[in-house]
């Protein structure tokens, strides 16, 4: 009686305790000077992660999902880049002081640019130690003249401190969460020398060697074949659990992140139109028509739908700013009469809290 | 096509076009410049001289040949002239302006002046000279005074250099009294008719031949590059003056040769471009498409893709050949007498400048660099416009 | 025989090598058989370096086969001097090259590349071959702006869309498409193939695709040649909106 007492009240516990968040972005706007033109890269977006989940961001290339990620090590290109928001880490605010961005003039953007550039100490501080970021070309990324443990061993040296018995023990404990199967030839190789998949793992053991407690991976598997990528991505996870660290993913196939995140944020031209909150990985329901199309996309089914397709519709690839990021392709809009159709074109929705998570679709209202 | 008209583009069309109408009046009206007037004679741009003027000499110690003269206190000279002349050695005078020097010296003995050799209207009393030139005195004097020192007893021998300028003589005039600007006007006519004999063997005939071989690798592209490599590896100044003077300084035999100097240059450039763009996936599909060889080659390869390369490459070539003949004409084995080059000019003013006489070497130098300059700046910009690039 | 009305492309005993020294001779395509009928969506698949990229041009004949004959139309193109294959052919059978950025010309501006074709078909059809351009540039999303920018203005996505403009200006009726999904991400990967699609209504095309993306291949062909080693290993056809292959090889490439 009294254990089955104690059971509930740990499972009380359990689920009143709040998730301890990591890291919180508000409001971020990203805008890039494309000749003449300003775009809005990433255009007030609001990220959560928690402590010990693994978070995705699913978005095609050109979302925004890249920017809002080097956001947060403070590695987006000026002109102007991040001009205003706020990214908590730790409950500490990286983007503190930023100058109130009013209007889109020159003296603006030196202002934030001189912001910007003072505020890379603070940057410094926690790239590579606090949070460690895994590009996409894994051989790309490595220094090509060195072997992967020297690689390893700068990298220790500047993080760390000069121990080499701590470094080495750091180092054969990854490897073996790495699956590498010898050990001793992978860390002796040099970059161009190893595969594709034990390059991109390689590259990993270097991320971890701070022991950070935020891993961003930017589309790890982009440039390997999809049995590797499957393998790595689950790499990840476990590493996750293991070396405690929570994760966030990047990609742009939702069938590789699917049965792994604890929520996912859908991008869609820089905004997010859906966020899901996943409890039961095994129904999961986008709202989102977007994310529904994604969705059939990783499950082969709109490929078959296209050999039977006969109708012609011709969307503009260049889109409008006002209205809904989906408007141009959305099937759902023609469900209902015309006044419909032209508020999703006109009026941008914002995200609603629905079940499992927000969506921002007029359709949800 | 041209995107942007810059200033540059405009300074340098004006300068071609400049050049172009000296070429013009050249050959239209020969005996424009041929009358001789006063020898010697600076510009007419007084303000020029007054600038360089405008620097106190040191004190010396004993009586040089640089006397300092002051200005009299006669009203009928103007304002400006009494304020500029106080400090500084009077040098120059104009034409129906009168002058009064009264010689001086920074020592304390008393010296007694008498006039030696002078120009004829010169009259002197109490140790004062009054002087009023008129048209026929344009050009140099030589003034020479004896200054006899009363205390140790010397006479020394004093001797300056007075300069008249006409206004009609815009840049001055030479030793033999020929207009400098009549002369530079003449000089024009060989810069560009020489240079496009130049642009035609050197950048033309490389364009051609480096296209051709660059597309078809064949026997006739070997050879090719075996005589450009040839030709590379004789020094180019020796091709030169050999050219010059086995041509009896004929400047287009000289030209041709010049040409033959800048080929190799273009001919590789434009081969190695045409190469790597015949490896290219455009040129594949080209050809997929159905074009024809030749086609491809000239419009597709030269015309889309080499045309910022071509203009430099002539631009270039201008410049170069212009430098050249004006080099071979300072030394004298390039344009001959009667005909007259900027080279020579500045020949001739090497001489001059000695004696203080800066115009003939001045003016046709200015002139050079802005005809340099402005055919670079053309060259420049319009490649920069005509590249999709920028 | 309806088929030979029917088939726009039929290749017999296709067969070519290369000497790579005076010593060897290396075998890259033995013997290749298929046909294509009008209005087929078609993949070719292979892994690379099985002679795809050989194939495609011995097929626009851009490389000369050894051997084999190429009947399109029910010419036999192999046998063609480059003046009638220009007058009869060229026209007709036109590819998509797998990099965009290095299949269009640097130096011109997006009407000129889209024009030369046309007016090598079309001499002295200017305004014409303008209107056309524009048309063009519409079906495939693009607006009249694009027509004055230069090639390294565009997105890689509008360099795609350019270089199948190229294709399309001369109305084809075969349309050949190399690696037209290598490197877009799905969503990328699903609008690529919607236009082709699309386009392929439109101008009544037959398309080829050469892909290593088999999954996507299945879904959307009606027949699959899988070629490995210099050699065709099998004919996939759809039958009751299926493909099944029926080779190990080609299982294989599938399971991968």
């Amino acid at each position: 009686m009294l254990e089955n007492l104690y059971q509930e009240v740990l499972t009380l516990e359990a689920n009143t305790m709040e998730d301890k968040i990591i890291l919180d972005i508000n409001n971020l706007y990203i805008n890039f000077k494309n000749g003449s033109d300003i775009i809005r890269a990433v255009d007030g977006i609001n990220i959560t992660l928690y402590k010990g989940k693994t978070t995705t961001i699913i978005g095609e290339s050109g979302s925004g999902k890249s920017q809002t990620v080097l956001a947060i090590l403070g590695l987006t290109d000026g002109q102007p880049g991040i001009v205003s928001g706020s990214i908590n880490f730790n409950y500490h605010n990286l983007l503190e002081n930023i100058p109130l961005f009013k209007s889109t003039n020159k003296n603006e953007y030196k202002k934030l640019d001189k912001w910007f550039h003072n505020q890379q100490k603070i940057f410094k501080k926690i790239r590579g130690k606090e949070i460690a970021l895994i590009f996409q070309d894994a051989r790309a990324s490595l220094i090509p003249y060195y072997s992967i443990k020297e690689q390893a061993w700068e990298t220790w040296k500047k993080n760390n401190s000069n121990n080499e018995k701590l470094f080495l023990d750091r180092i054969f404990h990854l490897s073996k969460s790495l699956a590498f199967e010898n050990i001793e030839r992978i860390l002796s190789s040099y970059p161009n020398q190893l595969s594709g998949g034990e390059a991109q793992r390689a590259y990993i053991l270097l991320s971890l060697l701070g022991n950070p407690e935020l891993v961003i991976a930017d589309e790890p598997t982009s440039s390997l074949d999809p049995s590797t990528s499957k393998s790595i991505i689950r790499l990840l996870v476990d590493l996750s659990k293991e070396e405690n660290f929570s994760l966030l993913i990047i990609s742009h196939d939702l069938g590789q992140v699917l049965s792994i995140s604890d929520s996912i944020y859908v991008f869609l031209k820089g905004s997010i139109v859906e966020e899901l909150m996943i409890d039961d990985k095994d129904i999961i329901l986008p709202k989102h028509p977007y994310t529904r199309f994604l969705l059939s996309m990783a499950e082969g089914k709109a490929f078959r739908e296209l050999r039977v397709n006969k109708s012609i519709k011709r969307g503009n690839i260049n889109t409008t700013i006002k209205g809904c990021p989906y408007a141009n392709n959305c099937s759902l809009k023609y469900e209902k009469d015309e006044k419909f159709k032209s508020k999703c074109e006109e009026l941008k929705p914002d995200l609603k809290k629905v079940h499992q998570g927000k969506v921002a679709c007029w359709f949800y209202e | 096509m041209i995107k942007a008209v810059s200033s540059k583009l405009i300074f340098g069309l004006t300068i071609l076009l400049t050049l172009v109408i000296a070429h013009i009046v050249n050959i239209f009206y020969p005996n424009m410049f041929n009358e001789r007037s006063a020898r010697n004679s600076p510009p007419s741009i007084t303000l020029f001289q007054k600038l360089l003027y405008n620097n106190p000499i040191e004190e010396i110690e004993f009586i040089s040949n640089w006397l300092f003269l002051e200005e009299s206190d006669n009203e009928e000279v103007t304002r400006f002239e009494r304020k500029y002349f106080l400090n500084a050695p009077n040098r120059t005078a104009t034409v129906n302006k009168e002058y009064n020097y009264r010689p001086t010296n920074r020592s304390n003995n008393s010296v007694i002046y008498e006039v030696y050799s002078a120009p004829p209207n010169f009259e002197f009393r109490n140790q004062e000279f009054s002087w009023i030139p008129i048209k026929e005195n344009v050009g140099a004097h030589t003034i020479i005074l004896e200054a006899y020192d009363q205390e140790s007893n010397k006479t020394f021998q004093i001797e300056y250099i007075l300069y008249v300028n006409s206004s009609f003589l815009l840049f001055g005039s030479n030793n033999r009294g020929e207009s400098v600007f009549g002369m530079i006007v003449k000089g024009a006519s060989w810069t560009l008719v020489p240079g496009l004999i130049a642009c035609f063997f050197g950048v033309i005939l490389g364009l051609f031949f480096g296209a051709i071989s660059g597309y078809y690798n064949n026997y006739f592209s070997n050879l090719i590059d075996n005589l450009s490599i040839v030709i590379e590896s004789i020094p180019a100044l020796i091709i030169i003056f050999l050219a010059s003077v086995i041509s009896g300084f004929n400047i287009y035999v000289i030209m041709i040769f010049v040409g033959i100097v800048l080929f190799p240059s273009n001919y590789e450039n434009i081969k190695q471009t045409v190469i790597s763009f015949k490896k290219s996936q455009f040129v594949e599909s080209s050809k997929e498409i159905g074009f024809r060889n030749t086609t491809i080659l000239w419009k597709d390869i030269i015309w889309s893709n080499c045309k910022t390369k071509i203009i430099k490459q002539i631009s270039y070539c201008f410049v170069f050949s212009i430098t050249i003949e004006i080099t071979l004409s300072y030394l004298q084995i390039g344009i001959q007498p009667p005909n007259i080059s900027w080279g020579m000019l500045l020949y001739e003013g090497r001489s001059m400048l000695l004696m203080g006489g800066y115009w003939l070497t001045v003016f046709p130098s200015m002139i050079i660099i802005l005809t340099l300059s402005g055919f670079y700046f053309v060259g420049e910009s319009l490649s920069r416009s005509l590249n999709p690039r920028s | 025989m309806n088929k030979t009305i029917d088939q726009i492309l039929r290749v017999t005993d296709l067969s070519k090598s290369f000497q790579l020294n005076s010593k060897t001779q290396l075998s890259v395509l033995r013997k290749i058989n298929f046909n294509l009928n009008q209005g087929e969506t078609c993949a070719l698949v292979g892994l690379s370096g099985s002679g795809k990229t050989t194939l495609l041009r011995c097929l626009l004949q851009l490389d000369k086969p050894d051997s084999g004959q190429v009947i399109y139309n029910g010419i036999d193109i192999t046998k063609l001097s480059e003046d009638d294959l220009r007058k009869k052919v060229r026209h007709n059978l036109r590819m998509v090259y797998q990099h965009p950025e290095a299949s269009l010309n640097p130096g011109l501006k997006v009407l000129y590349i889209l024009l030369q074709p046309f007016l090598l078909y079309n001499p002295d059809k200017k305004l014409e071959g303008i209107k056309k351009c524009e048309e063009i540039l519409l079906d495939m999303g693009l607006d009249k702006q694009y027509l004055d920018k230069y090639q390294h203005e565009l997105s890689g996505g509008e360099k795609r869309r350019v270089s199948l403009a190229r294709a399309l200006i001369t109305e084809p009726k075969l349309l050949i498409a190399d690696e037209p999904l290598a490197g877009l991400d799905k969503v990328l990967q699903y609008r690529m193939l919607k236009l082709l699609f699309d386009l392929k209504i439109k101008y009544n095309l037959t398309i080829l695709l050469v892909s290593h993306d088999i999954d996507i291949m299945l879904e959307i062909c009606d027949k699959i040649f899988v070629l490995h080693d210099g050699e065709i290993v099998e004919i996939a056809e759809r039958i009751n909106n299926s493909i099944i292959f029926t080779n190990k090889f080609s299982k294989h490439l599938v399971d991968c």
